[in-house]
């Protein structure tokens, strides 16, 4: 839920200032018109430096401020880069470029050019050679959307020949997407951040508002999720959409409306209305829109879009047209269920074919949406009670079905390991770590004290792979440490140098690492005293502890080189200060 | 031109591209002249870290219009005002040592330090002459007066203390009443009968016949728990006192009365010093507020009012010390520059004075490619960078370094010894490296196993006194130095045996002052000396016997060479004039001639015009170089600004139509040291001003407009 504050002037001017585009400073806004700049300090709610350029001249793109350098830069007439101090804004820079700019794009204080070919390239870079930009670029086509993403890739709409293409551009390289629904035609687009998540978010001609993943290697392709509707029209005016956090977007509608949509759930949270060609603009926290002369700002403190927050919200898909659905006789609300003649056979019989058979029948009988509700019915219970009753028959090869059926909950069978382990059927044992849900720490226990009862020291193959099998097994720490207190000591030690010897092997990025040093952790923690007496066991853990120590060790390089890289990255920003060296070596006229 | 000329021009235009060939007139000439720009590899260096100290306290003398000034190291420049700013003597400071006032007395200065001490200067040798305990703990400030020819000086205890300063000499003669707190400011009344001292919160009025304070003004404090320091105190003849406090006021007084006629709150911090001129109309007052805002007395319908007038802001640091040197205010703070404003209100007649050195202090050896940089108290060696040259050098290229430069060792002086070091200089061949401080001479033999790694071993030479200025000969076979009792010391050095030996002292003429530069034929058989008098001596090494003493220019020489070829010496002075004498023919060199015949003012002043900005001092020439070939002979003048290039026809060669070309190259940062490792490379030490700015403390805070 969104919660917008009260409409406030932000600034106001005359009519003879194009809007350009604001963007964030700290606690400062830096709005940008076509012959001024100025900066609007949102904490003091006051205008603190304003600064105008001479006729003949004019910025064409939002102002940016360098962290780095401590000033501010604006593109001039869209090839020249001006950069300048608070103090001193007519003695400054000025760079101009052989392609003209699109747009300056700052990502935490660093600013980046985006040209009109698609080429993105770190200020710093630009300023070095301003004349050197490469001509050849992914675009030839006006750009309809421009964002940087998370990952620091300039995300790119444009339009060419009345076809819509998304391409990203690091500098390096770039990979371009179709951008093509039911050939409808694009009005607007936007970016969604969150986390390291990035949302492309369109908006149709058909007034459908899509959301996609936006693809991160070169073979995805763009699928679009219609999850909301507006009526827009198409515009070439920038400023109808705009991004919000917290998994919103603000969108102008044909109305003249200003809507706040979630992308969650596509349900709007709040409206206001707006004059017409009003260009609306996400800074920070604040909304601001541009209506006519006026820059207003409104206040907006997001709160998590919920499923309990968007109750009684009303929808802002416009109202489907009900689709009339006939019930057949045969048709029932509850579903199929399985029918009687089978459950009776499968309760009763004891010979095995038959009980395949008939559960074949009976599970190609029940349609797929029933076949959780099948498993979790009293049926099911009796049925698993019954098979895996020590005075029962035992009939793997049923519970192998049932089991396979990936249905099945542990709580629904308490003495299936219990059985599968007096069997000593291994095959079995493997099958119901993989399929059964929700087995309780009290059975893996279980599991590894049988598992690991026939095993001295080196576990065979076979017990290797049950117990990689049990490793990755969800448990609560808790739990799973009480039962392991109760475990034999000797097993836990065993135990213990398997995961030593797999924590040696095990690829650092593997998922599983985690999971190996948590049981590593839980059963020192579970035996702690009785390892701290057993002169026996040290030798295991002086083998651990080198092998953990070396891990730690790769892991201090690893720091280390990335603090090598950090410090390559952040000395490869170039600033335009390319005349500062130590000492330097020159051929020179003299 | 005549057609040779023309032909010669059109030919190059053609080899080298009309970019090649500039035209340069030279005032006053009646045709143009031409040359070549040569391409030179050159090595800039950015290593070595010097920083100025920031200016602690400065003292006019009235005698010899000299400009002491005292900077944060303990060190003491006198600078020379009459024609250009030239920092003719360096005192060097030692790290137990501070001067918080200078006075002149007479022709002799003396300065008080928190060492507790008065320290007289000997001028002549630039070294402490006397020093007497103030018997009152730290000194902080010190008057004189001409009346009754005594200093008095404010001390930590708060007592103000008497010295006798006839026959130059500094005795005690009384102590006044002892006060609160310690006395940090004072001023002497004209007649010599009245002090009067600043301390906190209160400004005292003393009786110099009684020593008993007459008088006591109370200064208000801003708030209620905060004193007020009264860092500076002024007394006109009529009895005014003017006092700069903590609070950033200034305030006026009735001495006789004490009371308060006018208070200005113009700074917007402490106000740290004041100044009036001799009519006593204008009073200036600067402090941590680096504004130095004048204040004028105005009659108001017979009532004199102090008004605040114009104020110059130029500094970017505190301003510490204020002076008046005839009709200019100078200024000198934590930015390390002095500033010269006229105080007549003049249009464009502001200076700023770099505190950039007079003297070398970076010395290289092109055969091992080293150079040795002097800061304070050590010296740093560092070994040139190892470049992969391309096979074309196109000029403005940049060339790959291979190896960079290595610091190889870092020589500090004993830690008994606090003395700075006032000179340092490597041998040629970079097996000999030499210091001085103001108490030993120390001389190093080095010796490098491989490239980057060496072992200095100390060479001990009985007669070895501590020096002005130290070289080696071209072929490095022995050492010279002009000490400070004015004798010229030669030694000779076995690097095979590591072994110095006192061969010769050659006694000086001048008693008066320094020798402050040497130079050494390329042969070795001639030596140069010349004084803060400019005097110029040659002496014949072979025979150790006085050769000739060149016609002396009424400027002081700041660097002296000797031709490669000819042993003709060229001199600069600090008015930029170069003159060249010939050793053989005991008279000016027909360059010299023509370039006097034809320039009204010094050739090298003249290229500097339009090329340097008229807002700064002009930087001397600190070292002379030859680049000498058949063809075509280039002398090239180092300054801090850049490099001054004449080209001339080879002596041989010269005829009545020989014809001068001379430029400035200011492609530079300031400069440090120009040396040619050889013909065609140099290497250069740079120290940009931005770096030195950087270095600074942050200066004070000053809220901006909408902010």
């Amino acid at each position: 839920m969104s919660l917008l504050g009260i409409k406030h002037v932000l600034l106001q001017t005359s009519k003879q200032k194009k809007f350009i585009d604001a963007v964030l400073k700290d606690d400062n806004i830096i709005i940008t018109y076509n012959n001024n700049i100025t900066i609007y300090d949102n904490t003091h709610k006051k205008i603190c430096n304003s600064w105008t350029i001479g006729m003949g001249q004019q910025f064409t793109a939002a102002a940016v401020y360098n962290a780095a350098d401590e000033e501010y830069v604006a593109v001039i007439n869209s090839s020249v880069i001006k950069t300048f101090t608070e103090d001193n804004f007519s003695k400054t820079d000025k760079f101009t470029t052989n392609i003209p700019i699109h747009k300056l794009i700052s990502r935490k204080g660093q600013p980046f050019v985006l040209f009109i070919n698609g080429i993105v390239l770190p200020l710093g870079k630009v300023l070095e050679d301003p004349k050197e930009i490469p001509t050849t670029g992914s675009i030839s086509s006006p750009i309809m959307m421009a964002e940087l993403l998370s990952n620091d890739v300039v995300a790119v709409i444009f339009c060419q020949e009345n076809k819509y293409f998304l391409t990203f551009s690091d500098g390096q390289g770039h990979c371009t997407f179709p951008v093509v629904k039911e050939s409808l035609k694009l009005h607007c687009s936007c970016c969604c951040h969150k986390d390291s998540t990035d949302l492309l978010i369109t908006v149709w001609e058909d007034g459908s508002i899509c959301k996609s993943l936006i693809p991160t290697e070169s073979d995805d392709t763009l699928t679009f999720e219609s999850f909301s509707s507006v009526k827009t029209s198409a515009s070439k005016r920038p400023g109808v959409i705009t991004t919000l956090p917290n998994d919103m977007f603000a969108i102008i509608s044909d109305e003249n409306k200003a809507l706040i949509i979630d992308t969650k759930y596509g349900v709007m949270h709040d409206n206001f209305e707006v004059l017409p060609n009003t260009q609306i603009i996400s800074v920070g926290t604040n909304l601001l829109t541009v209506e006519e002369e006026t820059v207003y700002a409104r206040t907006f403190i997001p709160k998590p879009v919920t499923l309990s927050s968007v109750l009684g919200k009303r929808s802002n898909e416009a109202p489907a047209i009900p689709s009339v659905v006939h019930w057949g006789k045969k048709a029932s609300k509850k579903g199929n269920p399985p029918s009687e003649e089978h459950m009776e056979t499968l309760l009763k019989s004891s010979v095995e074919a038959e009980l395949i058979t008939t559960w074949d029948e009976l599970w190609k009988a029940t349609k797929p949406q029933q076949r959780q509700m099948v498993c979790s019915s009293t049926f099911m219970l009796r049925l698993l009670e019954k098979l895996t009753d020590k005075k029962a028959p035992w009939h793997p090869e049923l519970l192998s079905k049932i089991i396979s059926t990936k249905c099945i909950s542990a709580k629904s069978c308490p003495n299936l390991f219990a059985r599968i382990l007096e069997k000593e059927d291994k095959n079995l044992l493997s099958k119901s770590f993989t399929h059964v849900k929700d087995i309780g720490e009290m059975d893996i226990v279980l599991s590894l004290n049988v598992i690991l009862s026939t095993t001295k020291s080196l576990p065979d193959k076979e017990t290797v792979l049950l117990l990689n099998e049990i490793i990755k097994l969800p448990f609560t720490e808790v739990k799973l440490r009480d039962e392991l207190r109760k475990t034999n000591f000797e097993k836990a030690i065993v135990l213990l140098n398997h995961l030593g010897r797999k924590l040696k092997k095990t690829n650092l990025t593997s998922s599983i690492v985690d999971k190996i040093i948590s049981w590593m952790c839980l059963i020192l923690d579970a035996h702690f005293t009785q390892i701290m007496v057993t002169p026996n066991v040290w030798e295991y853990l002086i083998e651990l502890q080198e092998t953990v120590a070396a891990q730690v060790e790769m892991y201090n390089d690893l720091a280390e080189i990335d603090a090598i890289l950090t410090k390559i990255k952040q000395s490869s920003t170039t600033t335009k200060k390319i005349k500062q060296f130590v000492y330097n070596v020159e051929v020179m006229l003299i | 031109m005549d057609n040779f000329e023309v032909d010669q021009v059109n030919k190059e235009t053609e080899m080298f591209g009309s970019k090649a060939v500039k035209f340069y007139k030279i005032s006053n000439l009646a045709r143009l002249s031409y040359y070549i720009m040569s391409k030179f590899v050159v090595h800039r260096c950015r290593l070595f870290k010097f920083t100025p100290c920031a200016v602690q306290c400065m003292a006019a003398s009235v005698e010899t219009s000299d400009l002491a000034v005292a900077r944060s190291d303990g060190s003491i420049e006198i600078w020379s005002t009459k024609y250009s700013w030239f920092q003719k003597l360096v005192i060097p400071g030692s790290s137990d040592h501070s001067v918080e006032s200078l006075i002149w007395v007479g022709n002799r200065l003396l300065s008080g330090g928190l060492q507790g001490d008065i320290t007289e200067y000997d001028l002549t040798d630039a070294t402490v002459k006397l020093s007497v305990d103030s018997f009152g703990g730290a000194v902080w400030c010190i008057a004189y007066s001409i009346v009754k020819d005594k200093i008095a000086v404010g001390c930590e205890d708060g007592s103000v203390k008497m010295f006798d300063v006839k026959n130059k000499a500094i005795t005690f003669e009384r102590a006044f009443d002892k006060q609160e707190g310690r006395i940090l400011s004072m001023a002497w009344h004209k007649s010599g009968d009245i002090i009067v001292t600043g301390s906190t919160d209160v400004v005292r009025i003393w009786s110099t016949k009684t020593g008993h304070a007459i008088q006591r003004i109370t200064i208000e404090r801003e708030m209620k728990n905060v004193e007020t320091i009264i860092w500076s105190v002024a007394i006109l003849s009529d009895y005014t006192i003017i006092s700069g406090d903590s609070s950033g006021r200034v305030q006026f007084w009735n001495g006789k009365n004490a009371t308060l006629l006018q208070s200005h709150r113009a700074h917007r911090a402490d106000v740290l010093c004041l100044c009036s001129t001799k009519d006593e109309k204008c009073v200036y007052a600067a402090g941590v507020d680096p504004r130095v805002i004048a204040f004028n007395l105005v009659q108001e319908d017979d009532v004199p009012t102090w008004v605040k007038g114009r104020y110059m802001q130029k500094h970017t640091h505190d301003v510490r010390a204020l002076a008046i040197i005839e009709n200019r205010i100078v200024s000198g703070g934590v930015d390390t520059n002095l500033m010269m404003n006229s105080i007549s209100e003049k249009v464009g007649s502001f200076q700023r004075v770099y505190s950039f050195p007079m003297k070398s202090l970076v010395s290289t050896s092109a055969t091992k490619k080293l150079v040795l940089m002097q800061y304070s108290n050590y010296l740093d060696l560092w070994k040139f960078a190892k470049c992969n040259f391309p096979e074309e050098l196109n000029a403005g290229r940049n060339i790959p370094i291979e190896d960079n430069p290595v610091k190889l060792l870092q020589i500090k002086p004993p830690s008994s010894d606090t003395n700075h070091i006032c000179c340092s200089v490597i041998s040629p061949c970079g097996n000999w490296i030499a210091y001085s401080t103001t108490s030993t001479l120390r001389l190093y033999n080095l010796q490098t196993s491989d490239e980057l790694s060496c072992k200095v071993i100390r060479v001990r030479c009985v007669g070895l006194i501590p020096s002005h200025c130290i070289v080696f000969t071209p072929d490095s076979n022995y050492m010279i130095t002009s000490t400070t009792n004015h004798k010229i010391l030669i030694v000779h050095l076995v690097a095979d045996t590591c072994e110095a030996r006192l061969v010769q002292m050659l006694q000086l003429k001048t008693y008066t002052c320094i020798t402050h530069l040497l130079a050494v034929s390329s042969t070795s058989s001639y030596l140069a000396t010349a004084n803060l008098d400019g005097e110029i001596n040659v002496f014949d090494l072979t025979n150790m016997t006085h050769f000739c003493t060149l016609p002396k220019y009424q400027h002081t020489p700041s660097s002296i060479a000797f031709h490669p070829v000819t042993n003709d010496l060229m001199t600069a002075y600090d008015d930029l004039q170069v003159i060249e004498y010939s050793l053989i023919d005991k008279a000016y060199t027909k360059w010299t001639k023509q370039c006097l015949s034809t320039n009204n003012e010094p050739l090298l002043q003249t290229l500097r015009k339009g090329a340097s900005s008229n807002s700064c001092n002009i930087a001397v020439v600190t070292s002379i170089r030859y680049v000498h070939s058949d063809e075509v002979d280039k002398v090239f003048f180092m300054s801090r600004e850049g490099l001054y290039i004449a080209e001339r026809v080879p002596n041989h060669m010269q005829d009545t139509k020989s014809h001068l070309g001379a430029r400035f190259c200011h492609k530079f940062k300031p400069l440090l040291c120009t040396e040619f490792i050889d013909e065609s490379t140099l290497f250069v030490v740079e120290r940009p001003l931005q770096d030195i700015w950087e270095q600074l403390p942050p200066t004070l805070y000053q809220k901006k407009f909408g902010t």
